[in-house]
């Protein structure tokens, strides 16, 4: 059991973060109700109808962009946790990741200069 | 195995060329958004002969894999990346003009191109199925934007719909045959495949339905009969010149790919693999030229020689390892033409509205060049000497003669009769047809003619001196042969 | 000498292409220099006629000694694992002699054009296609292996479309020359198959392994001929590919005389002459019957076209099939040596005639040029009595009618009396099929000369069938007709190279027992020959008869019944002679059954897999219009789950072989 106690403190500190984090906010924010606030998106998109409905293919852009910068982060977790280990290495483990995040910075530059970021 | 960041940097260098042209496509991609449009073209071109050189030149070295034998970078692989390279730069000197008559200004084709390139170099290199895989994928998808360039065009979407739809459809085919394969093995990497050999043949069954469906995915890649169908609707709704690469860039890579896996496994011990190539390559070469005939619109027509023209490359398969220079000679050859051919025809195609082949009447006398340039490509697709086209056929005749496939070399003799007819026919209709309402003719701005020039300069050549580069393949690829053989 | 000098004979006339060519390319006035231009082209042509002249002496020197082939290369080709080919060329005794017909034939007609093609727009390209021609010929006859010979063959293909299509204003000459294209592929494939057939058994293309081992080919060499002589009628022009030859007339009448009557079309005799040990292999007897058959047939059918034709043209291409037949008969008894020997003085009386109409044609076409008529200046029924405006074209004409006719004493008695003699003695050893073939070759030899002297006299002879109170026309310039004179004199001259062996003695015969001896071995008759000397008195003694007969008779009939004489010819042949004016309906033969089935099956068989199963339930519109509309029909109706349908089928029947199969 102890093995998993910073397990269990991370499940209750998310739990306790997330029940104060909205509850404060329903307490103590401002209230101006609209419709499209009560909806279950609040971006505008109707959760109920057909399947067949055309929407715009802004989300999916938004989306695929979304996920591309989000998995990236997914490859700096493990090197960030093994730095000190790798320091053993030298500048090497540093600047390959620095080749990457430039490689990456490349298409964040391509996708924001193209318009990819805009919504209009 | 233990990391060293030394080999990592000479991984690296092992691959330099790749990393290069990784490097050439984000400066362009940098280049298209700070909006340095006109020089391109150029980069893009230079950085591909860039590639080439930076592959050979180091000393010419046997058998290595880099990152832990994921990629090969020795034998025959920096002759591929030469052989990939060119098919770009033969492509980027009719994208310019193409694009500027079709009032388009995309400027992404270079970016995609090169990442195109990269993913056909490392599905040619693999050593790896994964990375057979993943190659495949990269240029997978540039060549769907390809299809689907022009987006307010219903045909070029139609193209790009069917090609990716297809195309995924085919790729689930080769990842299950990948799958199978590991799972009768344990391994993904082809030397350790090949080291195994005996576990493949515990399992005949699931042996023959993992590489058959490993087959069929590059058949779907390689338009060969009866995966075939999307081609003629793909290739002609794609921007010309592109589609000019599509049909020989990539099915150059998806044969160099295929050619080395099956050679690894020593395939033509399994009779019945050898039968399944060969019946692809008696159907492909008989409905491509069959079909080939009747066809009115030349990028259809094209389309369909190029199924019948992959027939021809897998007959030279089917001879095993000792076809496999000549299956290499053979795509490079129609490369140069096909992309000559397909150049011809877009530029053709704004001035003359459209790309039916009546449109083409006279064109003999009111474009000379133009109509001499294309005649010379249509003799040497037709296979007749002394162009580069007659050689190729011939090496692959040879090979399949040389293991024995006499009933597949004669249907190949015979089949390109028939393409003679339709080839001629059109070299007939621009000398001879009447042309009823005088138009415009084409013209070649600076950049196609010097490419048409090259490409037509390379098909005299190499059609007297197949030497040039058969010499190279043989001396890269005799390395190669006796690796394989000491594998078993 | 040395192998440059000998490499010259081949890159001389390349060398002229390459220069007329890219001057004339770059340079608009070059262009108009006709003198200049015909200079050039001449002498490509000419210096390697006197190279090889040199050779053909240094051979002739030192009497009745073997000579070994003299051989030069100049670069490696097609150096691979397997193969090693180069472009290396041989000259022996058969070579030289071909040789010495291309290029000294070929030197007279290229002077001969620059006359004939004054003032034409196309002046140095003419040029540039003769000389590469002559470049892609001395490739044909001088190389030593068959590669090197197959692409000659192929580019003397090249060039013969190339100049029947010279004058491409109408879809008419484009057909003759797609025609010209088809009908020699057809050959060309058959000559791959045989090279690869060849290549299997010996491992090596070379004229001298491939004779060398004829002998270990065995029933192989059944098939090998078959496909060697398959390849020979689409070049040669035997039946069943005959077809294009006459169409081929479209081209300039040089053109017909050097490519389609002296050099090309004899190719396939060449080809065949060169490779006999393997003919002469056993299992080849049956490919001879054959040759010898379809050869007899091509002949008789051919010479009586000839008969029913008004084109001066159009008589001499037919002609041209007929001798090709008569060379064709003499390969199919196994004399290769009187092949070649007819092959020679064919070349001479033929390139004679063709110039001699070629001469004719154009001083028709000013004439009418200048009277303003429009009439076919190629038709003979508006002309006659020509002997008198234009006397060397007439004399060296007539010459050589009398040759091709065979009275005795000229170039065309000798070498058709030997194939006829040859055909005959070989009835009684190799089947009595031969008998018959004499027969068809007798019967030929009257109709050749009934109907030549019918052309003669209908174009030299007679009353002038057009006016001539103001203009008439003109003989032409002396650079057409001293090649005339020569060509006539050769015509005359060239038959005593090889005198009847049987009457005159062994010796007489100087081709067969000086030149060849050694390298050419003849299906042996002389034995027969000796049993029944008597009978071969009897045939030269037919000959003579039938020559100077109907020579005698059809001026005598025709000098009575003018052109009424065809309507007496009409009435002897009954309701044959429409069939022989309609060329027997072969190429209407050929259109019905050939390329009628493949267009409907292109249009049915296609269509209908395109409506029915690639756009399947869909409104039934034909893929291949693509029309913008169907488009977006075709992708909301599931177009692709067609093609997946058609992929999964494939995939199926696929695994399905590879796991039960």
């Amino acid at each position: 059991m102890v093995a998993y106690f910073g397990m269990f403190l991370i499940i209750g500190i998310a739990v306790i973060l997330g029940v104060m984090l909205t509850g404060l906010s329903g307490i103590i924010g401002p209230k101006r109700p609209q419709e499209e606030k009560y909806m279950a998106y609040e971006s505008g998109m109707d959760p109920v109808g057909t399947a067949q409905e055309r929407f715009s293919v802004k989300f999916y852009m938004i989306a695929m962009l979304f996920i591309l910068f989000d998995i990236e982060v997914v490859f700096m977790y493990p090197w960030a946790v093994q730095y000190k280990e790798l320091l053993k290495f030298g500048w090497f483990p540093f600047l390959e990741m620095l080749t990457f995040i430039v490689i990456l910075f490349v298409g964040y530059i391509y996708v924001y200069k193209k318009g990819g970021l805009d919504w209009d | 195995m233990n990391f060293n960041p030394g080999d990592i940097v000479n991984f690296s260098v092992m691959v330099a060329p790749i990393l290069f042209l990784l490097a050439v496509g984000l400066m362009l991609m940098l280049m298209d958004v700070l909006k340095a449009h006109s020089s391109m073209p150029l980069i893009a071109g230079l950085g591909l002969i860039g590639a080439g050189v930076l592959a050979v030149l180091p000393e010419k070295i046997s058998s290595m894999q880099a990152f832990y034998g994921m990629i090969e970078v020795g034998n025959i692989a920096p002759l591929n990346i030469v052989f990939l390279c060119l098919s770009g730069v033969f492509t980027i000197f009719f994208l310019p003009d193409y694009l500027k008559r079709q009032d388009k200004p995309i400027y992404e084709v270079y970016t995609l191109l090169i990442f195109a390139i990269i993913g056909m170099i490392m599905m040619a290199n693999a050593s790896d199925l994964l990375i057979t895989f993943i190659g495949l994928e990269t240029f997978s998808i540039a060549l769907y934007v390809f299809a689907a360039l022009f987006k307010k065009e219903e045909t070029s979407n139609e193209a790009g719909l069917k090609y990716f739809l297809l195309g995924a459809f085919a790729s689930a085919f080769l990842l299950l045959g990948i799958s199978l394969l590991y799972g009768l093995t344990g391994y993904t990497n082809l030397n350790d495949i090949a080291a195994n050999a005996s576990k493949l043949t515990d399992n005949p069954a699931l042996f023959f339905t993992s590489i058959g469906l490993f087959i069929i995915g590059f058949l779907f890649k390689v338009s060969a009969f009866p995966f075939h169908n999307w081609t003629p609707d793909v290739y002609s709704g794609t921007p010309t010149p592109l589609a000019g690469f599509m049909a020989t860039g990539s099915k150059m890579a998806a044969f160099i790919a295929l050619g080395t896996v099956l050679i690894k496994l020593n395939f033509t011990q399994y009779d019945k693999l050898v039968n399944v190539l060969a019946l692809a390559a008696i159907l492909s070469m008989i409905y491509g030229n069959v079909v080939a005939v009747r066809q009115k619109n030349l990028k259809r027509l094209l389309a369909y020689s190029s199924i019948a023209h992959t027939g021809y490359v897998l007959l030279g398969l089917c001879a095993g390892k000792a076809g496999f220079v000549a299956v290499i000679f053979y795509m490079f050859i129609y490369t140069i033409m096909n992309i000559g051919a397909f150049g011809l025809v877009g530029i053709a195609e704004r001035t003359l509205a459209d790309t039916d082949m009546d449109k083409w009447k006279g064109l003999g006398i009111k474009a000379p060049y133009f109509a001499a340039a294309m005649s010379l490509f249509l003799f040497s697709m037709a296979g007749i000497p002394p162009f580069a086209g007659f050689m190729s056929k011939y090496q692959v005749f040879i090979a399949a003669i040389g293991s024995g496939q006499i009933l597949l070399a004669v249907i190949g003799i015979l089949t390109s009769v028939i393409a003679a007819f339709y080839y001629i026919y059109l070299i007939v209709i621009m000398y001879f047809g009447k042309n009823e309402s005088p138009e415009v003719s084409p013209r070649f701005d600076w950049t196609t003619g010097l490419g048409v020039g090259l490409l037509a300069v390379l098909i005299l050549l190499l059609g007297i001196f197949p030497s040039l580069v058969l010499q190279p393949l043989l001396q890269y690829m005799s390395g190669s042969i006796s690796a394989v053989a000491a594998a078993f | 000498m040395s192998n440059t000098v000998l490499s010259l004979i081949v890159l001389l006339p390349l060398a002229g292409a390459a220069l007329i060519g890219l001057t004339g390319f770059l340079n608009e006035r070059f262009r108009h220099q006709e003198k200049l231009i015909g200079l050039i082209a001449t002498s490509a042509v000419a210096i390697p006629f006197f190279i090889i002249l040199a050779a053909f002496l240094q051979f002739t020197s030192g009497h009745g000694e073997h000579h070994d082939a003299i051989r030069f290369s100049i670069i490696p080709w097609i150096e691979t694992a397997g193969i090693k080919i180069n472009f290396s060329y041989h000259l022996d005794q058969l070579s030289l002699l071909m040789g010495m017909i291309v290029t000294g034939i070929g030197s007279l007609i290229h002077i001969y054009s620059i006359a004939y093609m004054h003032h034409d727009k196309g002046f140095y390209k003419f040029f540039l296609y003769l000389n590469l021609f002559i470049f892609a010929m001395l490739n044909l006859i001088l190389g030593d292996n068959m590669a090197v010979l197959f692409l000659g063959w192929e580019g003397v293909g090249v060039c013969s479309y190339l100049l029947i299509g010279f004058w491409y204003e109408d879809m008419e000459k484009a057909k003759a020359a797609q025609k010209a294209f088809v009908a020699n592929r057809i050959g060309d494939f058959a000559m791959i198959g045989a090279m690869f057939m060849i290549f299997g058994q010996v491992h090596s293309l070379n004229f001298a392994d491939i004779n060398a081992s004829a002998g270990s080919l065995g029933d192989n060499a059944f098939w090998i001929t078959l496909l060697l002589f398959i390849a020979a009628t689409g070049k040669s022009a035997q039946i069943p590919l005959y077809v294009w030859l006459p169409d081929a007339m479209a081209g300039p009448t040089p053109v017909s005389a050097l490519i389609h009557a002296a050099t090309m079309v004899t190719s396939g005799i060449y080809l065949i002459a060169r490779m006999h040990p393997v003919f002469n292999v056993p299992a080849a007897e049956p490919v001879l019957i054959v040759i010898a058959v379809v050869a007899a047939a091509t002949a008789i059918l051919a010479a009586l076209i000839a008969i029913a034709q008004n084109d001066i043209k159009k008589v001499l291409a037919y002609s041209t099939v007929s001798q090709l037949g008569f060379m064709f008969m003499a390969l199919g008894a196994g004399a290769y040596t009187t092949a070649i020997f007819h092959v020679m003085t064919h070349a001479f009386f033929k390139a004679c005639l063709f110039l001699g109409s070629g001469s004719v044609i154009h001083a028709m076409h000013h004439y009418f040029d200048e009277t303003h008529e429009h009439k076919d200046p190629q038709d003979i029924r508006f002309m006659g009595g020509l002997k008198k405006y234009m006397p060397a074209t007439g004399m060296t004409f007539w010459i050589s009618t009398l040759a091709i006719a065979g009275i005795p004493g000229l170039s065309g008695f000798f070498s058709k009396d030997e194939i006829l003699a040859n055909t005959f003695f070989s009835g009684f050893d190799h089947g009595s099929i031969y008998f018959i073939v004499w027969l068809v070759g007798t019967i030929t030899a009257c109709l050749t000369a009934f109907y030549m002297t019918r052309l003669t006299y209908l174009t030299f002879f007679g009353e002038a069938r057009y006016k001539t109170d103001k203009h008439h026309p003109h003989e032409s310039s002396p650079l057409m007709t001293i090649p005339l004179w020569i060509l006539g004199i050769l015509a005359v001259v060239g038959g005593y190279l090889g005198l009847p062996a049987g009457v005159f003695g062994h010796n007489a015969h100087i081709l067969n027992h000086t030149w060849f001896h050694g390298l050419i071995n003849n299906r042996d008759l002389e034995h027969t020959m000796h049993e029944h000397i008597a009978l071969e008195y009897g045939l030269l003694v037919l000959a003579i008869a039938i020559a100077v007969g109907v020579v005698y008779f059809a001026y005598n009939f025709y000098a009575k019944n003018g052109l009424e004489g065809d309507e007496k010819v009409k009435k002897v042949f009954g309701s044959m002679y429409k069939w022989m004016e309609n060329k027997f309906y072969v190429d209407e033969f050929y259109e019905k059954t050939i390329l009628k089935p493949f267009v409907w099956a292109g249009d049915n068989i296609v269509v209908w897999f395109d409506k029915n199963i690639i756009d399947g339930v869909i409104n039934g519109s034909a893929s291949a219009t693509a029309a913008v509309g169907d488009v977006i029909r075709r992708m909301q109706t599931g177009y692709v789950a067609h093609y997946a349908l058609i992929i999964s089928i494939g995939v199926v029947i696929i695994i399905g072989y590879l796991i039960l199969g």
